[in-house]
């Protein structure tokens, strides 16, 4: 319970505080009451302790100690009684008593200062009843201080009688309660009140017993000292009642009220003209001065001032002025000694630097929470507003994603389309292929004749086919620089290495008109080309050349090179045989060459801006080779882009300082002549003026407005301390909240980054599948074209040839096979094309069936019969494995062939297509496709794996 | 060659009409009891007249593959029946193990001799497995890689000093097993340390100079495939 150890330590210490006090060490005083401040934080004791600093600094006339002393004791009272039903019965009776001892010390500081309705009204604060009760000590000094007089109001008779009346009662309980010090304090003004005859009498008139009962008292405690044996109030019993007091005194060893009391007997004596005695005794008072002079470095200036007066007043009725003069200085010096306004300059300079250092703090906590706040209110914004707009950014990449992810899917989705009715063209031109074959077997010209009006009339509609989608621009012409797709090129850097070939690609800003998809595929393929015929240590590099109106772009290698007549052959003949190309076992097998050559052919008659389109390569055996294609160039123009503290002031008015110094220096020169006429009770008049005067002069009237000040000063110090704590805390919290936010931000962010990392992959990928997509068709649609202008010949030149009479059978034979071979290999580079599985959507089956709901209807258009509706039937078979689906398609007028090539219906042709796709993807062979009365009747498995 | 029935199935009546005239010029034996250019139609004659030869085309009506399904419901219901496919499915190679897995005697592409009276001959004296000359081809393409692939393996394991425990190492490490698991093998005499050494002994036989460096398993493993030390076809575990 150290607690309730430091309490009562504390209670010790303003115990051990008070002993001081009355032994007149009043530093040591003051220095046990500071160890209480640190000692705990009971505010009782601290309380007790603010009234024992008050007590001591009264004595010691420190004004500023008692001021402040006195405020906190003030405060701390209001707020120890709000809290008063948590203290325990001791504490109670110690707040009591501090309260008490408060006001009477007030009530002393007015009384000695003669501001009597000041100490009137503070005395009155002081609870009688309870005090009676609680504690004697403070009841007798109670009765005591009224008893003294001045603090009473009324006549002068009754207020006579009240003041004995309270000495009296003062006097019986500490006699009752052997409280020496106040019976001798009692008895002391007891001996004031009655010292006059008039005082006498009146008293006797109303209380005559009582009077002679003051006489009993020096009787009944008489002792050796006083040989005054009267039993009832003479003259003699003022001065024997403080003799006796004085005797009480010095045994007691209170020298301060010993010293009082002998200035009371001497100015008694003084009165009763036994000047020399009155003499001695102040003497023996300044004897009491030096002791407590050795005890203690503070002086008790109105302790001592009152001593020097009298000894300045004996002096000058025994006519030693000069000593009367010293004295009157010393007296004069021991007022100046308690002037307030002291260090009232130094006070205000403590004040305004108290001020200063506290409103620089309060500036500095305000400036820095200004600081800290508008930081972190730049950094909320800032974490906010990036984030937000990092969001926003993220949310609009993310829009833009999806559009674009949208876009592209559709375009993806059209493309696959395309390349299905591309497949389908490849499809109708495999079917000529059973009949070229038939013709090379068959010796009957008849059938070769037949046969040849066959492949002719699906010639005709693979011509068709193609020509329909030749009102279209199929490629994607834009204007685009070429350092992307040279970047590109370069990722494939490591394939070359691994072979041991350094690849070169240049930097370029050369802008170009194309379809830049198509540049990159014929760029790779040359590429390609380059690295597979360049031998280990061997070198492949692009090379860009610009002339005005084009851009050359040259894959040069440094491989096995080609023969005159393969250069011959590539540059100038439509169709060549890849496998014919190169020496020995470096032959060829790929269509690449004839698919840049055919695109840039393509290209070539878009429009008169590709005129410039050419492909070529130079070669020679054993050096290499260069192939070469150009494209439109467009000029780039170049823009040059320029980027853009209010300082506590005391004011006393200077005129009523200089008035009242003239007026108290004028009291005191008529104080002194009074002193010197030894007109006493003139002297003592102007001697309380002077007083008065020079009390209001030296009165700091700030002074305990100062000691709010500081008061509140410190207690503003304090709430500087807070704020600081406050804003220390509050930044802390700011900070991990804006950690937090910024944290969950980056989450979130990370969360969209991870998303839009998804999208651009998705896009990517629908990229890739697209420009994939894009080449096959675009190669498809070349190779489609070269077949159909390469080979529309033959058969018609087959036919007239074998409906001629003079047949030369080996002639025939020969343009057979010449037709055969150049099939075949076109045919080829088609196929290639269509070699790789494609994967299957719900949009590839919702065109099936938008296929052949349409070619049902073109039928039935072209027959200009009325085509009422197509009526569509789906049954489904649970197989296991797979599931078996029918479907049958009605309407009127069906051919029979209608998902034949010679029925020359193109939307049926895409969708067997689609169907054979289907049934090659599905892994269960049997689909049935064929129209049987009007009815097209599909059955088709599907696996139940690629149902989910 | 006695005399026999055929029937055609064949949807093209062009090519029905070449095939027609082969067998009339070359097979003067065949007797074409019936041409079917569709499903319903062949069944209907199949009902009229039973026939010794089916010349069936896997492409009818719309469909490239239904003859599959034809052939497997021709060999459940006539066992003795001789089916041959006469086709134009030239690159479709699984196609043409589908339609020997349904029961087909042979199969004849529409490309190069196309029908072959030998082939018809072969097929009517009950001979599996008849294939013309593309076909044939084809066949011996793969068929000299399997074996040459083996005879690979061979000089591999002569070339690279492979034995038996570096075979069988390697062999397991392409099966995914720890160094520890293959010196746990029955009969294999080496511990987790000398595979170790084993192992950093095969890269340095297996790679050249500049090549060795930063070999892992992997690496070591897929080199092994590619040199044909180990066969893809025969990588399986030991018998525990």
């Amino acid at each position: 319970m150290s607690n309730d150890y430091s309490d009562g330590k504390a209670q010790a210490l303003n115990h051990l505080a008070f002993v001081a006090y009355h032994e007149m060490r009043f530093s040591e005083a003051l220095h046990l009451l500071d160890s209480v401040y640190s000692l705990t934080n009971n505010q009782v004791e601290l309380l007790c302790s603010d009234v024992m600093r008050m007590k001591v600094s009264q004595r010691t006339g420190d004004f500023r100690i008692f001021y402040r002393a006195w405020h906190s004791a003030e405060s701390r009272t209001k707020r120890i009684y709000q809290e008063m039903l948590h203290l325990t019965q001791d504490a109670v009776q110690r707040l009591v008593y501090a309260t008490n001892e408060m006001h009477i010390i007030a009530s002393t500081y007015y009384f000695y200062n003669r501001q009597d309705s000041l100490s009137r009204s503070e005395i009155n604060q002081v609870e009688p009843i309870v005090t009676a009760v609680r504690d004697t000590s403070e009841w007798i000094s109670y009765l005591y201080m009224l008893g003294s007089g001045g603090l009473i109001a009324g006549d002068s008779i009754s207020v006579a009688i009240e003041e004995f009346d309270n000495l009296m009662h003062a006097y019986t309980v500490a006699k009752k309660t052997d409280n020496l010090y106040f019976m001798a304090n009692s008895m002391q003004a007891l001996a004031l009140a009655l010292e006059t005859p008039k005082q006498q009498s009146v008293v006797r008139e109303h209380r005559s017993g009582a009077l002679n009962y003051v006489g009993s008292i020096v009787e009944r405690d008489t002792s050796d000292v006083i040989s005054h044996t009267s039993s009832v109030f003479d003259d003699d019993t003022p001065l024997a009642l403080i003799k006796r007091s004085r005797h009480i005194f010095h045994v007691y060893g209170d020298i301060f009220q010993e010293a009082n009391v002998l200035r009371t007997e001497s100015e008694l004596l003084f009165r009763k003209g036994r000047f020399n005695e009155s003499l001695s005794l102040l003497d023996s008072a300044l004897v009491l001065i030096d002791i407590q002079h050795g005890r203690d470095s503070l002086r008790v200036p109105y302790w001592e001032a009152r001593i020097y007066e009298r000894l300045s007043l004996t002096c000058s009725a025994l006519n030693d002025s000069s000593q009367a003069l010293v004295y009157r200085n010393k007296y004069l010096e021991c007022l100046d000694m308690m002037r307030q306004d002291l260090e009232e300059g130094a006070r205000a300079d403590e004040l305004a630097q108290y001020n200063l250092r506290l409103y620089l703090r309060l500036g500095l906590v305000a400036i820095l929470s200004i600081i800290v706040i508008v930081s972190f209110w730049i950094l909320f914004r800032y974490v906010k507003r990036k984030g937000r707009i990092r969001a926003d950014e993220f949310i609009d990449r993310q829009e833009e994603l999806r559009e674009e992810i949208r876009e592209l899917t559709q375009r993806l989705e059209k493309e696959k389309l395309a390349h299905i009715e591309r497949r389908s063209k490849v499809s109708l031109a495999e079917s000529v292929v059973p009949y070229i074959n038939r013709m090379l077997h068959s010796n009957d010209s008849q059938y070769v004749i037949e046969l040849s009006d066959k492949i002719i009339e699906l010639n005709d509609l693979l011509t068709r086919w193609i020509q329909v989608r030749q009102g279209r621009l199929s490629m994607n012409i834009s204007t685009f620089s070429l350092q992307p797709i040279l970047d590109t090129l370069a990722k494939n850097k490591l394939t070359y290495q691994k072979k041991g070939i350094d690849f070169q690609v240049p930097v370029t800003d050369v802008q170009l008109k194309g379809d830049k998809v198509l540049t990159l595929f014929m760029l790779n393929t040359l590429c390609d080309n380059a690295r597979k015929y360049t031998p280990e240590g061997g070198k492949v590099s692009v090379e860009i050349k610009e002339t005005e109106t084009y851009v050359e772009l040259s894959v040069v290698d440094n491989g096995c090179g080609l023969s005159e007549e393969d250069v011959d052959a590539i540059n100038n003949n439509k169709v060549f045989d890849a496998k014919s190309i190169g020496t020995g076992n470096q032959k060829g097998f790929g269509f690449g060459l004839m698919n840049c050559k055919g695109i840039i052919g393509q290209m070539k008659k878009l429009s008169s801006r590709f005129q410039c389109c050419e492909f070529g390569v130079q070669s020679k055996l054993g050096t290499g080779s260069r192939f070469w294609f150009r494209l439109p160039r467009v000029l780039v123009l170049v823009l040059c882009c320029t980027i853009q503290i209010g300082m506590y002031a005391r004011q006393l008015s200077s005129n009523d300082k200089e008035y009242l110094q003239e007026r108290r220096d004028s009291f005191n020169e008529l104080a002194v002549d009074a002193q010197n006429s030894h007109r006493w009770d003139l002297y003592r008049k102007y001697n309380i003026e002077h007083f008065k005067v020079h009390r209001r002069l030296t009165a700091d009237p700030d002074l305990p407005k100062y000691a709010a000040r500081l008061h509140t000063l410190e207690s503003e110090a304090r709430w500087a301390l807070v704020l600081t704590l406050l804003l220390v805390v509050s930044s802390l919290f700011a900070f991990i909240v804006t950690v937090r936010i910024s944290r969950r931000r980056r989450k979130e962010l990370s969360g969209y980054e991870e998303m839009i990392g998804e999208q651009e992959e998705q896009l990517n990928r629908i990229r890739f599948e697209l420009d994939r997509l894009y080449v096959h068709n675009q190669v498809l649609d070349n190779c489609l074209s070269t077949i159909k202008h390469e080979t529309m010949y033959y058969p018609a030149r087959i036919r007239q040839m074998a409906s001629s009479e003079g047949i030369n059978p080996e002639e025939l034979t020969q343009l057979e096979n010449y037709y055969n071979d150049i099939y075949t290999l076109l045919l080829a580079q088609a196929q290639q094309q269509t070699a790789w599985r494609m994967s299957l959507d719900g949009n590839v089956y919702v065109e099936l069936v938008s296929r052949i709901v349409s070619s049902v209807r073109n039928v039935a258009n072209v027959q200009g019969v009325g085509f009422k509706d197509v009526v569509i039937n789906k049954t489904e078979k649970d197989l296991g494995k797979t599931r078996e689906i029918r479907f049958t398609v009605q309407g009127t007028d069906i051919p029979d062939n209608l998902f034949m090539p010679d029925c020359g219906n193109t939307d049926a042709l895409v969708a067997r297509e689609i169907l054979r796709m289907h049934d090659a993807a599905c892994g269960h062979p049997g689909l049935r496709l064929y129209v049987e009365n009007n009815e097209i009747i599909i059955t088709l498995w599907i696996n139940s794996k690629l149902l989910s | 060659m006695d005399k026999f029935k055929v029937i055609i199935v064949e949807d093209v009546q062009l090519e029905l009409k070449g095939t027609e005239q082969i067998f009339k010029s070359d097979i003067p034996e065949a007797d074409i009891i019936g041409t079917a250019q569709n499903e319903s139609e062949l069944w209907k004659l199949m009902r009229l007249d039973k026939p010794d030869l089916v010349l069936l085309d896997l492409g009818l009506g719309g469909s490239t593959t239904v003859g599959v399904d034809i052939c497997r419901q021709l060999r459940d219901r006539y066992t003795d029946l001789k089916i041959l496919i006469f086709t134009g499915e030239i690159q479709n190679e699984r196609l043409w193990i589908e339609v020997l897995s349904a029961g087909a005697d042979g199969i004849i592409l529409k490309t190069g001799n196309l029908l072959q009276r030998d082939d018809v001959q072969l097929v009517m004296n009950g001979r599996h497995l008849v294939f013309n000359e593309p076909i044939l081809e084809k066949i011996m393409i793969r068929f000299r890689k399997s074996v040459m692939s083996e005879v690979q393996q061979n000089d591999a394991l002569i070339d690279y000093d492979i034995d038996e425990y570096d075979e069988r190492y390697l062999r397991h490490l392409a099966l995914g097993y720890t160094k520890e698991m293959i010196a746990g093998l029955k009969g294999m005499p080496f511990g987790a340390k000398s595979l170790e050494k084993r192992q950093a002994d095969l890269i340095n036989r297996l790679f050249s100079g500049s090549e060795k460096t930063g070999v892992n398993a992997t690496r070591l493993v897929t080199r092994a495939l590619q040199l044909h030390i180990l066969n893809l076809d025969n990588l399986k575990a030991d018998l525990e």
